[in-house]
Formats: structure tokens, sequence, C-alpha cells
């Protein structure tokens, strides 16, 4: 028994969704809170900094590079901080979605809270590139039961935030099946996961060894030729301010160029593959 | 003291085992009962009756080999089909508690309970009683045995003591119970299973490299082969099914079966070859 063949724009054999968190530093705000003084750990933040000033310039010239498109999602406040990179990313014609205001996590929200950041969110995505965000994808951990109707009302075309899947599908609201699409990243396609790193506060929570680039480029490809041998979507997730070091960036082109070197791949925004998935499934 | 060799049937060299537990949501919400309000976290197990499984048949089916399931009852009630076309597909089902429950947290008469439960649903999806046991992850106590001898089960594959099937006797009139043990290096969730909120594992290690993960398989393979032992590996959908593991297992497969001296059997079929050994 097979799995039935998914179908791709021009007869393509499968979809590749590069997407980027560029969180800079409100990841590590988050998780020094609940310090007393975190909010002056200048060093922890200085790791998320680095994203916006260093990765996102070397991120573009390598999708211009290969003439690649890419999504990123973007904490409005980080837009609002770092205007240069976030408005670059919109004229060399890449996606931006919503990432919540300061990466908050949704599941700790009531309704108006998420309602709250939602739109003040989508406000200053409208005053700094013209448009709203279509697309979001929930910031650490999990969103609450309720956010996928609040953002489908709110007129988001797709969420980016699940793990239940290898291909995107049409989101549950009220029982049945809407035009709310989600397209599912997984854990072992996170380079966070592989690399994020910190001695204090811990990052990992238990302070694990940092990957090597070999071994992480390696189960990246092997889970690229699954997606490809049964012709899913393959959403890689990644973080400017870890993907975006020298040494790292060489191993993303390499992973690149092995995806390149297969016929027939698609790659495309986040938005173009829910256009896709509404249209024909 | 000598590792005393085993004579396997039709002189195989070793045997092995290829056991699956379906936990579904049920590992995350046995582990983490908040996540029930936690619709990701669940996800993540229920990628394992939706896509995992499915692969995971095929690669059975492709090399010839009948495993053992061990299913949570709550699994089986939530995916029915699912486990029908397991049996469907000539596989052995078995007891793996019934929401995936701690046994070891948990007195006599509820362990009693849960067994009860979970035996009650795989009876009636599958239309047989299951005789095989494992504990869900999590610990049991020494009346989780004696209940399962009561109950009449042939088998449980919890342990970890052993490399060899082996038998757990009783005092007075209660009938002996085979173990067929388990070892963590042979479980694919160890390697790779992951989560931030809750965390998962613990420290929240990395995602192994699966090229290493695939060769210390094999290796141990090669180890219970040269000392003719029992190979019994657990895996789960949710982990081993992505697009890209799912590969392992059939490289896996395909190394184990390089060699033709190998007893390639059900849990309960080596639980049967034990006891059989122990009457002589």
């Amino acid at each position: 028994m097979s799995e039935p063949r998914l179908q791709w724009p021009n007869g393509a054999r499968c979809a590749v969704m590069l997407s980027f968190d560029m969180d800079a530093e409100t990841i590590w705000a988050n998780g020094n809170k609940h310090i007393e003084g975190g909010s002056q750990f200048i060093r922890s933040l200085s790791i998320g900094q680095y994203g916006p000033l260093r990765s996102v310039p070397r991120i573009l010239e390598l999708l211009r590079k290969y003439d690649l498109p890419a999504t990123f999602f973007v904490p409005a406040w980080v837009a609002e901080t770092y205007p240069e990179p976030f408005v670059a990313i919109a004229k060399e014609g890449h996606e931006l979605g919503h990432h919540g205001y300061l990466h908050e996590r949704f599941v700790d929200l009531s309704s108006e809270e998420q309602l709250d950041i939602i739109q003040r969110s989508q406000d200053i995505f409208k005053r700094m590139v013209g448009k709203e965000a279509r697309g979001f994808r929930t910031p650490s951990g999990d969103w609450a039961k309720q956010t996928p109707q609040l953002l489908h009302d709110a007129g988001f075309l797709y969420s980016s935030s699940m793990r239940g899947d290898d291909r995107p599908y049409r989101t549950v609201l009220n029982g049945e099946e809407s035009d709310f699409i989600e397209i599912p990243p997984r854990w072992e396609l996170d380079d966070y996961v592989q690399f994020g790193y910190n001695l204090y506060p811990a990052e990992p929570a238990g302070q694990d060894r940092i990957s090597s680039h070999e071994y992480v480029l390696d189960n990246f490809k092997q889970e690229f030729d699954g997606y490809y041998r049964y012709g899913l979507c393959y959403v890689l997730m990644m973080h400017p301010q870890i993907i975006g070091k020298p040494g790292r960036i060489l191993m993303l082109e390499q992973l690149i160029q092995h995806i390149k070197s297969h016929p027939d791949v698609w790659f495309a925004t986040g938005e173009q593959i829910a256009e896709w998935w509404r249209e024909k499934y | 003291m000598p590792d005393n060799h085993i004579v396997w049937p039709n002189r195989a060299k070793c045997a092995v085992t290829v056991t699956i537990n379906l936990d579904a949501e049920f590992f995350w919400l046995s582990m983490f009962p908040d996540s029930i309000h936690r619709p990701k976290t669940l996800s993540m197990g229920q990628y394992g009756p939706n896509r995992g499984l499915q692969r995971v048949l095929n690669a059975l089916d492709e090399y010839g080999i009948t495993a053992t399931f061990f299913i949570p009852g709550r699994t089986a009630q939530t995916y029915p089909e699912q486990v029908r076309e397991i049996v469907k597909r000539g596989h052995e089902i078995a007891h793996h508690g019934y929401t995936h429950e701690n046994f070891g947290h948990l007195s006599v008469d509820r362990q009693r309970e849960e067994i009860v439960r979970g035996m009650d649903v795989l009876e009636e999806i599958t239309g047989t009683r299951p005789v095989g046991f494992r504990a869900p992850e999590g610990e049991m106590t020494q009346e989780t045995l004696e209940l399962l001898a009561d109950f009449g089960f042939l088998y449980s594959s919890s342990l970890f003591g052993d490399d060899r099937p082996y038998i757990h006797a009783f005092s007075g009139q209660r009938p002996p119970l085979v173990e067929l043990p388990l070892h963590w290096e042979l479980n694919d969730f160890p390697y790779f299973a992951f989560n931030y909120t809750p965390a998962f594992p613990a420290g929240q290690g990395r995602i192994a490299n699966y090229t290493q993960v695939l060769s210390a398989w094999k290796r141990e393979f090669d180890g219970f082969y040269e000392y003719g032992l029992h190979y019994v590996t657990q895996f789960d959908p949710q982990t081993i099914g992505t697009p890209g593991r799912i590969g392992l297992l059939e490289k896996l497969f395909a190394y184990i079966r390089q060699r033709d001296d190998v007893w390639i059997c059900t849990a309960r079929q080596m639980a049967e070859f034990t006891m059989r050994g122990q009457q002589k």
C-alpha cells in the first residue's frame, strides 16, 4: 500500500518551504524574565541581536544567489526595533509572517490578550511594509484551543504551527474543515533544537552539547530525501541567529544544493503553498 | 559463569522480535496531563497513527516481518480503524495499559482495573484477547507481574535486566510468566523524541544523528547475533515514521535480512518457545 501522491504546481514532486523565525532577542528576554534582573542580562540578549544585525543580510544574499523565495516570521517588536532588515526582507520579495508581538506563548493568554497581540502587530506590519501578514506561526510552545478560530476570524490564510503532519491540511474549526490552512513544521527540521545554546540561563534546559554541523546536515538531507520520495511538503524551520553563523550558512547552502540536485522541487512561500492547498484540496 | 548458548528453532544463530508501541497522544497525556490543553503537543502523538503507522506497516510487509504491536486501550478506542488494519496485516496485538498510565504509581486495585479495561477494549476491537503486556513508560511493581499471571497472560516485555527471555516463577499456585527484556538503546524514543514545552527529554537533549543511530542499532544486532541472543527492538510510529526516519527502519530490516540464520518471531512466539523449554 502506498501513500496517495499529492499534486503540486507544474507537476512538481514535492514542496519546500524555507522559513526563518526572526526572533532576535525576544526569546532570550522571555526566557530571562523570571530571573531577578533578567531584563538587564545583555550577554544572552546579544545572542539574539546577532540575528537581524548579521545573519539576515547573509541569508538574503544566499536566497538571492539561488533565486529562492522564503517566509520570515517576525514578532512585531523585532520589526520595530530592526526596521532595516525587516523592510529589506519585504523589498526582496519574501513573505513576512506573524509571530506575536514579543514572541508570547499563546497557550497562556486569554482570547482578548491574543486578539490584542494579533491586531497590534498587524497594524505595525501595515505601517512598515504596507500590508498585513497572511500567515502565522505560534511563538514557542503551544497555542490555545481558541487560537485558530481567532486567526481565521482575523482573516489569516494559514498557520505553520502544529506538528501532526508532513503536508498541509485544512484546520478543523467548529467540527468542520475550514479554509484556514495549516502547514506543519517538525522539530527534526528545526535548527534551534540542534544548535541553540547558552550557559546561563541554560539553553537547552539540560545544557546538552551543541550538535555538529555535519550530523545536522545529514539529518536534514535524509528527511528531505524522504519528503521527496513521498512527495510531501518539507518545511525547514530556521532562526537567523542560529543558521546565519558563517559556518552554518555554508551548511544551509550545501543543503540547498542537495535539494536542488533533485528535479521538480517547488520552492514556495507559506502563502503560495496555502493558496495552492485552498484551491486544490 | 558461562554465557550459556541458547538453542533457537531451526538452529538459528539468534532471534529478533520487532515491537511497535502505538502510544499516539497518550504518551504525552500520561507524562504531562496538562497537555490536554496543548494542541501542538498532542499533534506530535497524533502523527503516529495518522501518518507514521502506514509507513511502518509497509516496511514490515516489504521485509516480510511479523511484528508485535503494544497498544494502550485508549489508542485503540481513538483509532479503531488503524488497529484493525494492523490485525488485518497479520501482526500480534498486545496490552500497553489503558491510558498509557504509570503502573508504578497505581495501587494494586487500580492496576487490576487498568489491565482489565485495556484487555476488554483490545478484545472488543481486535476480536482476540491479548496474551502479552508491556508496561507503559514509567514504572511497574512486582504486583503487576503477579496480576498478569493471574489474568492468564503469557508474557511481559517490560524489564531491562537481561538480553534473552526468562521466566518469572511465583510462589503458590500462580502460573509462570515469560519476560522478554528490552533495552533503551534499541528504542527510537531516547534518540529522536523531542519537545520544548513540556520539555522532552527532561533536559531537552539534542535529536540524535540518524546515521549514528542506525549504526548503533546495527552494532547491537551484530552483538546479539554473535552471542546468540534475543534482539527486541522498540519503535513508535510517531518517532520512526517520519519521511526521513522510515528509511532507517528499512535499512535495519535489510541488514538483519542479510543473514538467513536469524529467527524473526513475534513476542508471542518467543514466549511460547520459552515456556516449552521450561516445561521440558
